[in-house]
Order: structure tokens, then C-alpha cells, then sequence
């Protein structure tokens, strides 16, 4: 069983990556169940996805991830990254999380504070972990709002689904004028996960 | 793959339901885009009510007409929609009728979370639970079945968790061309009156003993035995949890919780030496149990509030764990806020400056309610603001002048009219505001009888907000853009003083709902002194960089809100995109 978090702040297209990660699941063969973060939290609130997915036959019952049994976070913010830690696994947990930083409107009126030195508190909670410019890579691939694809090419490395499913999977999730340049984000974060898979 | 409201929708579909309806709410607009994109949607009509009482009234209409109907509710939405289910209960149905209730055991998505398995069973409604979505399918379409075969109102109960998860589906079938019936004349069952009361109460209990046959028999419910140490009870999505946190032991899964199928339930405690009832919120299984003498576990180790999760069940059930929290963080919380340049920021805005009593309602403007606009001081239910705001004038008469009532036009279109009539018909002074964005915003933006379109896709009539309330019999009833601080404050302020009943419709549609290119973003000047007043407003367009305001130009929408309250004239509108 492969379970995965994935957050962000709404408005970012968290939906769309839970898309992909799902069809691609499911054209493994593996049975699948998502846990979609539908409602009010769109309006810029935290937003938390769950997927997981089958190995080797075997069924999902509970489509939500347990705190402390995911095995792979991806977080499109890191705020939202570090507030998520604690669904990983101890220890063997990895994330992925996007080099972004969103305040809240709270915090810019000054009623809280963003926490500073972020990235050392992801990685003292993760050590297994990987930041990438999600916004500068979709930029690259011509594809300015496909941050969604580049994570979810940069989770691909991580995940035990068969590599030709992919392509598909994100094809089918986005509308036809999107399809190339999505798939070129993909590309572009899988490569970026890929030469990082050592440090991970 | 499917999401659980989906296959809410392809159940119906394939069940050869004609009509749909729904009060605006986030379940129901997912099962309206869903049935948006079949061509062939015109078969199975959407209708969105102003509330779910005239939803489901609409629906046993249909019925009546010995059509199938559907009407989709949140639990509190099943509240707003207590008196025909009760009365539809009583009476019976002619063509099925089907209500699916979305509860919410977090209060993720609601205000309070409240169990519609309760009122079902008040009302001898039957009540299936299914727990993913090929279940969600087939429990529709048996619903059908059982709500013509016994002539009753059935209840579909599902959980947020169940209606926004995806899960892998089989193929589904074509849809159930259904006959129409004929309207029968004059039918002397269908008009009800008073002193047949108790004959009513006889027909509904031979028709529970009925179902409560069937329930024994239903291929709804699933025993599975296998250890004899611990057998588990469960229903809806719980019992997905159960199924992982309890590996190796009996389940029994129900589909089918009211009536409670006795005979299979008395069988499996027999070959258990402990029952486990696992259900979110109420202990409706667990209830129904203790009466036919099972001696079960239950709400004495699980909580009742919260989603459970297989370890939530873990922990509670094997190690005595208190559950359900979630571990404390000192993280900044990311409530969901009002977006980008919506206008209606600046009642709160204004109300909050005036020192303003606020009463609010249920909607966007709630998202304003969190710092830093912080802007309600209660809020109780949809439609609830006028009334609690005259409430509060009347028990407090040092409060007048000061209280003023916040509703959005949905809420007010939902069921805050009759509160403008009492007020109205009491000579009522007080001051109530109308955020007139011309959708449902908080719901994903759908229409009401103030917007002007409906699901159909067309243009519709249209509801004149300002001109109903005028027709009411309010004599003060005065139109203003929100965004015009200034004006809307000298408005708002003439209000409070006054000693009659004012209405203000703060008109600005929706900006989701913007036809055209919004106006010129605007940008902060090396005039500004981090002063933090445009901060007030809460806008998400307006960050901080540099010792400095910064204002994102592709967020903002050129509200000018920022500029006008900037007092260092700091702010500017840029002059090209």
C-alpha cells in the first residue's frame, strides 16, 4: 500500500496533480481511492489530498491516510509542507515540497508570524527530503500554471508505478491546448527529482 | 474513478430519475458539474432551490406525478428540510424518492456537525449506508426500489470523506427508462389531515416491520467471519477503517441501518465473545442494538465527533487512547479567506471601524470573520442574521443603534425573508446590510433568484433584491457599491442612527462571475511607510516585501479598496497590465 499527502493553499492546483497521480494509479492496475479536499478551504485555506494506491493486488479500505502512514508528501507550499510532517512515516517518510512561500493575509497584518528559517525546520522533521522550484521549472516547459505536473514528475521517481503510464495520465488531465506543455513539465521535474535521487 | 457525489449522480441517472434538486451546497455542485458534462443531461432536469424545503418539496411533487426524484442535502440543509420529510414520511410516495444527506463528522466544511441518521429515525425513514463509491451507485439504485416497493421517503446517508473520495469503479449500466405514471385524481392519501394522525403512525409502523424483514434479508449487509475474539459492527465509510485497523477479526457490514436487520445482527454477537460498533458521531447502531439486548462496545471507546481514521480506531479500541486530535503545532493557521478584490470585504471593513455590532450569516462573508478583518461578533445559522439581530435589539435595548445585521443575498433568498417580514411587522428600527453578489459564492457560485441564470444554462427571470425588500414594506432601502468606502460609510453610519428599519443592498457581483477584463491592477509606490493599513482589509493580493506592502498583479482585481484606505497615498493603480 502506497500512501500519499498532498497540500497546498487553495487556489494553487492541488486538484489537478491528485488527478494525475490517480489516473496513473489507476493505469498501473492498482486499485486506487483519493480523498479530496472539496469545499471552503479552496477559498485560499490549507488544502490536504490524500491518494494511496495498491501494490500487487491488494485493495485500499480507508481512502485517508492515517497521521503517521503516509509514505510521501508533496507540498506545493512550505508552510503547508511542514504543517502536513506529521502524516509521513518516522523515518522512512519523503517529501517533496515546492520552493514557495505564501502568508497567509493574517500574518502580512500582522496577527501572526510566518516561521522563519523554514527549510531547516522541513528538514529537521524530514530528513529525507527534496526542494524544488516548482514555478521556475513550469516556466521552462512554457507552461507557467503547471506547477502541478512538475511535482507530480518529480514524485514519479518515488513511486513504484510503471514509467509509461505517466505520459497518459497527464495528457488526460488537462484540456487538449495544455496537453504537450504539461507533459514537458513533468518531464521537467522528473529530471530534477531524478538527479536528486541520491541526496533523497 | 469516481467520486462518491458522482456516483450519487450515476446512480440516479441510471435509475431513470427525472429530477434532481438541491439548495446550493458544495456536495450537490459537484453532482450538478458531473451530470453537466453527460450529453444527453437533459434526460435527468437540475434544479437548484433557494432552500432545501423547497428542494425537497419539489421532489414529492415529482413524485407525486409517479416520477423519480432526487434532492441532495447537507445534514443542516436536512434541518431546513425537516417538515416535508416528516410529512412525505407520513403520506408516502408514488414515484421513488430518494434524499442523499453529505454529513460532515469533522465540521470540516460546516459550522457544527450534526448526525441526519437521528432525524431519519424519527421520521421511519429507512436509511442506507454505503462506504465507497460502487456501493454509493448500487445503494442509490436500490433506494428506488425499496421507495416504491414500501411507499416511503428512503435516506441515503453519506459522509464527506465518502462524497469527495475517489475509488475505482466497475462499468455502470444504461439507464432505467421509467414509465411515467398517471395522476391519480383526487387520491385520498395524498392530501394529509388533521385526525388521521394515528392511523398514519399504524401505516408507518407496519411498514418499518416490513423493511425490517427486508433488511434481514438485503444483499445491502455482509457478514465476514473470521476470529471469534472481536466482532465489529460497522456502516459507511467506518467500516473501511475498521476493515484496516482490525485485521483477523468477524465484520458485520451493515448497508442498511434503519430498521436494523435484528435477526442478522442477533446471529453474528452469537458467534462473537465482544461486539465492536464502529460509526462516526451518534451511537445510531449502537442504540438499536442495546434494544434487541446485544450487549456491545462502542461510544464508551470511540469518540463521538470527528472523522475517524484506521488509527484513530487503533489506538482507541486496543490501547485506550483518547482520539481525534490532531497533533498541537505552533504553526500560523491558513483559514480559508475572502478572495482577491471581493468587494463585500469593505462592509466589514467599515462595520469594523464604526465599532459595529455585527450578527452575520452563513456564506463568504463568514470567511471574513478571522483576523485581520475579524468581523462578526455571532453568527448562527443560514438566514439566521436578521432575525438575531432583532432578537438581540429587543433583549437589549442599550445594544439599538449599535447591532447591525450582515446577510449575503443567498442566505437572505434561503430563509432570511420572513426575519425582514417580522421586523417589518413589528415597526422594528434596526440597520441590515445585503451583500448582493448575485451567486452563492461560498459553494462554488451558483445561481439564485437574484442572479439572473440558472443550471438550465440560460438566462432566467430575475428577483429585483432591492425592490422585494421595498415591497416588504421597508421604507428605507438604499443601493451602494461596496467598495466606495466613504459612501458606503456615511450610508451605514445615517443607518445606525436613525430610529427606522434600514436595509442596505451592497451590490458588486461575484468576482468569479466577471464578464471581461477586470479593471488595472494597482501597485504600492516607494511612498509607503509599511504602515499596515491596507493590510486591514485581508486582502490575499496584498503581501509584504522589502519593508514594504507589495501587491501581487496577478491577484489583484483593481478593487481600489487599498488605495482609498492608504493614508500615505502609497498605492496607484499601474497603468499597463
Amino acid at each position: 500500500m502506497i500512501s500519499i499527502i498532498l497540500t497546498g493553499v487553495g487556489g494553487q492546483d492541488v486538484q489537478l496533480a491528485c488527478d494525475i497521480l490517480g489516473r496513473a494509479a489507476v493505469a498501473a492496475g492498482a486499485d486506487t481511492k483519493t480523498f479530496e479536499d472539496r469545499g471552503p478551504m479552496q477559498h485560499g485555506g490549507s488544502l490536504v489530498y490524500h491518494v494511496r494506491f495498491g501494490e500487487a493486488g491488494e485493495d485500499v479500505r480507508s481512502p485517508a491516510v492515517s497521521r503517521g502512514g503516509a509514505d510521501v508528501l508533496v507540498a506545493f507550499e512550505e508552510l503547508e509542507g511542514l504543517r502536513c510532517a506529521s502524516y509521513l512515516r518516522e523515518g522512512t517518510g519523503r517529501a517533496y515540497i515546492n520552493r514557495l512561500q505564501l502568508r497567509p493575509p493574517a500574518v502580512s497584518a500582522g496577527c501572526a508570524e510566518y516561521p522563519e528559517d523554514l527549510e531547516e525546520k522541513i528538514r529537521a522533521q524530514i530528513p529525507r527530503c527534496l526542494f524544488l522550484d516548482g514555478q521556475m521549472l513550469a516556466v521552462q516547459a512554457h507552461a507557467p500554471r503547471a506547477v502541478s505536473a512538475v511535482l507530480i514528475g518529480a514524485l514519479a521517481v518515488d513511486l513504484p508505478l510503471p514509467g509509461d503510464v505517466w505520459m497518459d495520465a497527464v495528457a488526460d488531465s488537462v484540456r487538449p491546448a495544455f496537453q504537450s506543455v504539461s507533459q514537458a513539465a513533468f518531464l521537467l521535474g522528473h529530471a530534477a527529482a531524478k538527479a536528486a535521487e541520491a541526496v533523497i | 474513478m469516481m467520486l462518491g457525489i458522482e456516483a450519487v449522480a450515476e446512480g440516479a441517472y441510471a435509475a431513470g430519475v427525472r429530477l434532481f434538486t438541491s439548495a446550493p451546497d458544495t456536495a450537490s455542485a459537484e453532482a450538478v458539474a458531473y451530470l453537466q458534462q453527460r450529453e444527453d443531461a437533459d434526460e435527468l432536469r437540475m434544479e437548484l432551490a433557494p432552500n432545501e424545503k423547497v428542494a425537497l418539496e419539489v421532489a414529492y411533487g415529482a413524485s407525486l406525478s409517479g416520477a423519480r426524484a432526487l434532492c441532495v442535502v447537507s445534514s443542516s440543509g436536512l434541518n431546513a428540510a425537516a417538515d416535508p420529510f416528516f410529512a412525505g414520511s407520513a403520506i408516502g410516495v408514488r414515484g421513488g424518492l430518494v434524499i442523499v444527506a453529505v454529513d460532515d463528522p469533522g465540521g470540516c466544511a460546516s459550522r457544527w456537525s450534526q448526525d441526519s441518521r437521528p432525524i431519519a429515525l424519527s421520521a421511519c425513514v429507512p436509511v442506507l449506508e454505503p462506504s465507497y463509491s460502487h456501493e454509493i451507485f448500487v445503494a442509490v439504485v436500490v433506494a428506488y426500489e425499496l421507495s416504491e416497493r414500501f411507499d416511503t421517503p428512503v435516506l441515503v446517508r453519506l459522509t464527506r470523506r465518502l462524497a469527495f473520495s475517489r475509488s475505482s469503479t466497475v462499468g455502470y449500466g444504461e439507464r432505467k427508462q421509467k414509465n411515467r405514471w398517471t395522476y391519480l385524481e383526487k387520491p385520498e392519501k395524498f392530501a394529509l389531515r388533521e385526525g388521521r394522525a394515528a392511523r398514519q403512525h399504524d401505516i408507518q409502523a407496519e411498514r418499518m416491520r416490513q423493511l425490517a424483514e427486508y433488511a434481514d434479508e438485503a444483499a445491502l449487509n455482509d457478514a465476514q467471519m473470521h476470529s471469534a475474539e472481536l466482532g465489529v459492527v460497522s456502516s459507511g465509510v467506518c467500516f473501511e477503517y475498521a476493515q484496516e485497523a482490525f485485521p483477523g477479526a468477524s465484520f458485520l457490514k451493515l448497508g442498511i441501518t434503519h430498521p436494523l436487520p435484528a435477526a442478522t445482527v442477533l446471529e453474528f454477537a452469537s458467534q462473537v465473545n465482544e461486539v465492536l460498533v464502529v460509526e462516526e458521531m451518534e451511537p445510531f447502531i449502537e442504540n438499536q442494538m442495546r434494544e434487541l439486548g446485544v450487549p456491545c462496545r462502542g461510544k464508551d471507546l470511540l469518540p463521538r465527533h470527528g472523522e475517524f481514521s484506521a488509527d484513530l480506531l487503533r489506538r482507541a479500541a486496543l490501547d485506550g487512547e483518547e482520539g481525534g486530535t490532531v497533533p498541537a503545532n505552533d504553526l500560523p493557521e491558513r483559514p480559508p479567506v475572502m478572495c482577491a478584490g471581493c468587494g463585500h470585504r469593505g462592509i466589514l471593513h467599515v462595520l469594523r471601524s464604526l465599532r459595529a455590532r455585527v450578527i452575520g450569516d452563513l456564506g463568504c462573508l463568514t470567511l471574513g470573520s478571522f483576523e485581520p478583518l475579524g468581523g462578526m461578533d455571532a453568527v448562527l445559522c443560514l438566514g439566521g442574521a436578521v432575525g438575531v439581530a432583532h432578537g438581540l435589539d429587543h433583549g437589549n435595548p442599550d445594544s439599538a443603534g449599535r447591532t447591525v445585521a450582515v446577510t449575503g443575498d443567498g442566505a437572505l433568498l434561503h430563509s432570511g425573508i420572513p426575519a425582514l417580514q417580522h421586523m417589518i411587522s413589528h415597526n422594528s428600527p434596526g440597520t441590515v446590510i445585503v451583500a448582493e453578489n448575485e451567486a452563492v459564492g461560498f459553494t462554488g457560485g451558483q445561481p439564485h433568484s437574484a442572479s439572473g441564470w440558472n443550471l438550465a444554462g440560460g438566462s432566467s427571470k430575475r428577483t429585483d433584491l432591492a425592490a422585494l425588500i421595498r415591497a416588504l414594506g421597508a421604507e428605507s432601502v438604499q443601493v451602494v457599491d461596496p467598495t466606495d468606502l466613504g459612501g458606503l460609510r456615511r450610508v451605514v453610519e445615517d443607518a445606525m442612527r436613525s430610529n427606522g428599519l434600514d436595509v442596505i443592498v451592497a451590490r458588486r457581483p461575484c468576482e468569479h462571475l466577471r464578464l471581461g477584463e477586470a479593471p488595472l491592477p494597482f501597485t504600492v509606490t516607494a511612498n509607503c511607510r509599511d504602515c499596515g493599513a491596507c493590510h486591514s482589509l485581508g486582502c490575499p493580493a496584498i503581501g509584504r516585501s522589502g519593508g514594504r506592502a507589495e501587491i501581487s498583479a496577478k491577484a489583484c482585481v483593481g478593487c481600489s479598496m487599498c488605495a482609498q484606505v492608504c493614508p500615505h497615498d502609497a498605492i496607484d493603480r499601474r497603468e499597463a497590465r
